[in-house]
């Protein structure tokens, strides 16, 4: 049986004093700033936030951004708490790395978006930072092949996450071919980018990525309406629910439903 | 069928067969003591001890499980937000808290604790979590008389080192 706090006074009570498994439960229930309001309530709260879990958070993100006059800036949030303006001055990363241990023993994220380029975040920051963070969703951004490296790197890093891979370039066939299956694979879905612009994911290609990958978002496959047909086949051999996105030509689209009959008339 | 559960200060409390069961501490004590539903002379003949509850604290326990005694079962999951933010404290739970003060709710948290009332416990550990909400550190050693041992340089060195990011 749990040890039962003493009471010294019918309604004052040392929180502090209450049975351990309760200080855990409240501890998961706090906000993060709430986390750095109590640290500051006396010593033995200041170890209880740095030794315990602080819950389950909906997101993260360490990500470039860009500041008001157009600069690109390191962003370092937990749900809606930001990590402050990091460069504003020299070494606030490094006071990131030593102020993060004492806010949590370990933190889990239900969605984290990393974008990890060796330029904006290097890989040692990454990896330090989120060194007790337990990832549900892991996506990894990349813009660059050293990102796209780093990416690899960080997905070797959370191997019970779910990984989506946001590429915003084109690797070259080798790298891209050589991922192992991931959750999702995106490449350029998010850009604005026209269907007359000159970026076009080969056939060959797309067809290894969906037999790899289980959920595809791409834009533009210059696909035959016989390549559709075989697209089709293959996401039907899995047995799984999957998603695949891709634009293909109405052109594409109209004769592959001429070849069943279908057509302007067509009821 | 009914259970006598007896407090701390020897009063005795008798309940339904199913809200005895809502406490995981009363349930393994019936079972350790061949207490079952269908044996009316075994609930009779027994009444179960429980010497780290008062009679004040057990009548607010039970007062909440009759309350909930139709709930359906909930499964917490590690990686859901439940226990953190999501952890809804329903109208009739907070006007059942409401009143009390934080001595009291520890009282009855305590209870929660050792009779292992699940949905009681998490309802106490949320309203203390949304008392200590955006409050200062002065404020929450106030309300829960924690006398701070930080001096005010230390203090003034730890705000140093976290102001950038206390946005």
């Amino acid at each position: 049986l749990s040890s039962f706090p003493i009471f010294t006074h019918q309604f004052t009570m040392d929180l502090l004093a209450l049975p351990d498994v309760f200080l855990r439960k409240l501890m998961r229930t706090m906000t993060m700033k709430d986390r750095m309001a109590a640290r500051l309530t006396c010593r033995a709260f200041e170890r209880l936030v740095a030794n315990s879990h602080a819950g389950c958070f909906e997101n993260a993100r360490i990500i470039p951004d860009f500041d008001r006059n157009n600069r690109k800036r390191k962003l370092i949030t937990i749900d809606d708490h930001s990590f402050g303006d990091i460069d504003s001055e020299e070494g606030r990363s490094e006071q990131i790395l030593q102020v993060a241990p004492l806010l949590f023993s370990r933190i889990s994220i239900q969605s984290a978006v990393i974008e990890c380029d060796g330029d904006v975040f290097c890989l040692d920051f990454v990896r330090s930072f989120t060194k007790k963070f337990i990832i549900q969703e892991l996506i990894l951004v990349s813009r660059t092949k050293k990102g796209f490296e780093n990416s690899l790197l960080l997905m070797n890093d959370f191997p019970k996450s779910k990984c989506t891979f946001d590429l915003l370039f084109l690797p070259e066939d080798e790298a891209l071919l050589a991922l192992p299956p991931i959750s999702t694979i995106s490449i350029w879905a998010r850009s604005e980018m026209r269907l007359d612009e000159p970026w076009q994911l080969y056939t060959s290609l797309f067809f290894k990525l969906i037999e790899t990958h289980r959920n595809i978002y791409v834009k533009h496959v210059p696909i035959t309406s016989d390549e559709l047909e075989k697209t089709i086949e293959i996401i039907d051999k899995s047995a799984r629910k999957r998603s695949v996105h891709f634009l293909a030509s109405s052109f594409t689209i109209i004769r592959w439903l001429r070849k069943y009959g279908m057509s302007e008339e067509s009821q | 069928p009914n259970v006598k559960l007896v407090t701390s200060d020897n009063e005795e409390f008798v309940v339904d067969f199913r809200i005895a069961k809502m406490s995981v501490t009363v349930s393994r004590l019936m079972e350790a003591m061949n207490m079952s539903e269908t044996d009316d002379a075994s609930l009779l003949s027994n009444s179960i001890p429980l010497p780290n509850v008062t009679k004040a604290v057990m009548a607010r326990v039970i007062e909440w499980c009759e309350k909930h005694k139709n709930d359906e079962p909930k499964e917490e999951k590690e990686n859901d937000k439940r226990g953190r933010t999501t952890h809804v404290v329903s109208d009739w739970d907070k006007e059942f808290l409401k009143n009390d003060e934080f001595g009291r709710l520890c009282q009855l948290m305590g209870a929660a604790n050792y009779l292992e009332i699940k949905g009681l416990f998490n309802d106490i550990s949320q309203t203390i979590a949304n008392m200590i909400h955006g409050k200062k550190s002065d404020e929450i050693a106030e309300m829960f008389n924690i006398h701070c041992d930080l001096t005010e340089a230390e203090k003034k060195e730890i705000r140093k080192k976290t102001a950038w990011c206390e946005d």
